[in-house]
């Protein structure tokens, strides 16, 4: 990458998304000034697989996201999304945060929300064109969002706003989807909306990354899981991982129930 | 009108408008705090500027060393609360910070300055109140040139302004913060340095933030909102010039922000009363 690219952090336009692995993590370690939380990961995640990042409270799990963004400064090791790094393939990836940053008494409409998902793609002064509004109108479609497109932001739900935040992701049109929590503290239409999106993601050949709390439907909604408690303690089926003596010693003798 | 009037009613319409526009986007980020860091920055700056002249003995250097030692200084600041925030440091903290740097190298530029006799009280005092009555040309025109340049900005970067303010953790993701972060401190010092002649480092932030509040309560989105506070800002400092240099014989900076203060009081009331009167025609 050159110079001017590295300036204004281009993506390179050359990257395969037909590489087998999603996204590698190796030896990451991370954590707030110089204390490490999470302590050498390494993990692989494939292509179009949906994979969940469990473990207690505390243990790390969104560091882990975050120092996998860059949106913090791992203290060593590497990520790679699709054999490339981060800066390469950013317009690939998507991240849906479990507490956001956002404002939700800012002047601006829903509509406006989700097309910041196409920034990504566009140049600094972030103009939409019509293919970049299609894709908003497609994103708020699926989300089930359609008819609040003009509503103000401080109008919304707490469920609305997550679907909101999802529909910004999918308008970025993803590879790569990254969530933090999403399942938490959201009504049961939220939820179906979400499952049916994530389905739909998964039969395109795409990615699904999720931190998920609930222990007791990591067996149905995911392929696989990383049990992370300071460190990558178990990865595999979520079979292999519940059963792990590493989730024993995580969550106790603790039977996962559905919700 | 006469000559003078006119350049001081169009110098107060030119801050006006540029603290209004601007300071709509920085109380949308919560940051107005950061204009009144960018402020104490420069007092180091113009102080220093004089210590050079008097100590290269080069008055024709005066004018230039002021705004080039003005921004620099300005910029350091402000560039000092973003290192601060990347390295963990909350908003509110690296503000903290930056403002006890600045006063401290302030003051302490300050003495020796005027220990070697280069710098008065008459010159910090309009440089801390503002001095809008004895506006010029020469003064008024850098606000003129930054409101041109400011409406250029906001024209081409819109959405891209928009995106940043409303979620700077997606900005980063996109790889953006660092071109956006370098226009917003250049943009934060330009508008503070040119708007210091009229108002004054103490009534700066007054003119950066009440504009939007007025305005907030009365309109949907973000460009609305961004245009009303630059009109509003706008209209009321021309008014308190006006009245100041007619009607009311006090100081043109603190009457444009008590203006603005009570235009803000109206407001609040106002869309207050407005809401009740909506509940009540709902209950009905």
């Amino acid at each position: 990458m050159n110079a001017l690219t590295s300036l204004f952090m281009m993506t390179d336009k050359t990257v395969s998304l037909t590489q087998e692995t999603a996204l590698g993590v190796y030896g990451l370690s991370a954590g707030y000034g110089a204390e490490n939380v999470v302590q050498d990961v390494t993990f692989e995640v494939r292509r179009g697989e949906r994979l969940a990042i469990i473990g207690p409270n505390g243990a790390g799990k969104s560091t882990l996201l975050k120092a996998i963004l860059g949106l913090i400064k791992p203290l060593k090791g590497s990520v790679q999304f699709l054999d490339r790094s981060f800066n390469a393939v950013r317009q690939h990836v998507a991240y849906v945060s479990q507490v956001d940053e956002i404002d939700w008494r800012f002047p601006g409409k829903v509509r406006d929300l989700v097309a910041m998902g196409r920034a990504v793609h566009l140049g600094l002064s972030g103009r939409l064109g019509t293919g970049d509004w299609r894709a908003v109108d497609r994103a708020l479609r699926a989300v089930n969002l359609a008819d609040l497109a003009e509503r103000r932001l401080s109008d919304l739900s707490g469920g609305q706003r997550r679907r909101v935040l999802l529909a910004r992701a999918l308008a970025q049109d993803p590879q790569i989807l990254i969530m933090d929590e999403p399942f938490q503290a959201i009504d049961e239409a939220t939820r179906a909306a979400l499952l049916e999106v994530l389905d739909d993601f998964q039969a395109e050949g795409k990615t699904a990354i999720i931190v998920h709390h609930n222990l007791g439907d990591v067996r149905a909604l995911f392929d696989r899981a990383v049990l992370i408690d300071g460190g990558v303690t178990a990865v595999g089926t979520p079979d292999t991982v519940l059963a792990s003596p590493a989730f024993t010693a995580a969550f106790g003798a603790l039977e996962p129930r559905a919700a | 009108m006469d000559y003078n009037t006119f350049i001081v009613l169009t110098g107060l319409l030119s801050t006006g408008l540029l603290l209004g526009g601007f300071g709509a986007l920085v109380s949308l980020k919560g940051e107005n705090l950061t204009a009144d860091v960018a402020g104490h920055g420069v007092v180091s700056g113009v102080v220093g500027s004089q210590g050079l002249v008097a100590l290269l003995g080069a008055p024709w250097l005066a004018v230039p060393l002021l705004w080039a030692c003005g921004f620099a200084s300005s910029a350091l600041t402000l560039g000092f609360i973003f290192w601060a925030r990347a390295r963990g440091y909350s908003v509110g903290a690296g503000q903290a910070l930056a403002i006890a740097a600045a006063y401290g190298a302030s003051l302490v530029l300050l003495s020796v300055v005027q220990g070697y006799g280069a710098f008065s009280t008459k010159g910090l005092t309009t440089l801390l109140l503002g001095d809008a009555a004895t506006l010029t040309l020469a003064r008024i025109v850098p606000s003129l040139l930054a409101l041109i340049v400011g409406i250029l900005v906001f024209l081409v970067l819109r959405r891209g302004l928009l995106n940043w303010v409303l979620d700077p953790q997606s900005a980063v993701l996109h790889g953006r913060h660092r071109v956006i972060n370098l226009i917003w401190i250049v943009a934060t010092v330009a508008v503070v340095l040119t708007c210091l002649p009229a108002l004054g480092l103490t009534l700066l932030v007054g003119g950066l933030t009440l504009p939007a509040l007025i305005v907030r309560p009365w309109v949907q989105g973000f460009t609305g909102l961004v245009i009303g506070s630059a009109l509003v800002g706008g209209i009321l400092s021309v008014a308190a010039g006006w009245l100041s240099a007619g009607v009311l014989p006090v100081p043109t900076g603190a009457l444009v922000v008590v203006g603005l203060g009570v235009g803000w009081l109206t407001s609040f009331f106002a869309a207050r009363a407005l809401r009740v009167l909506r509940v009540r025609r709902a209950a009905a």
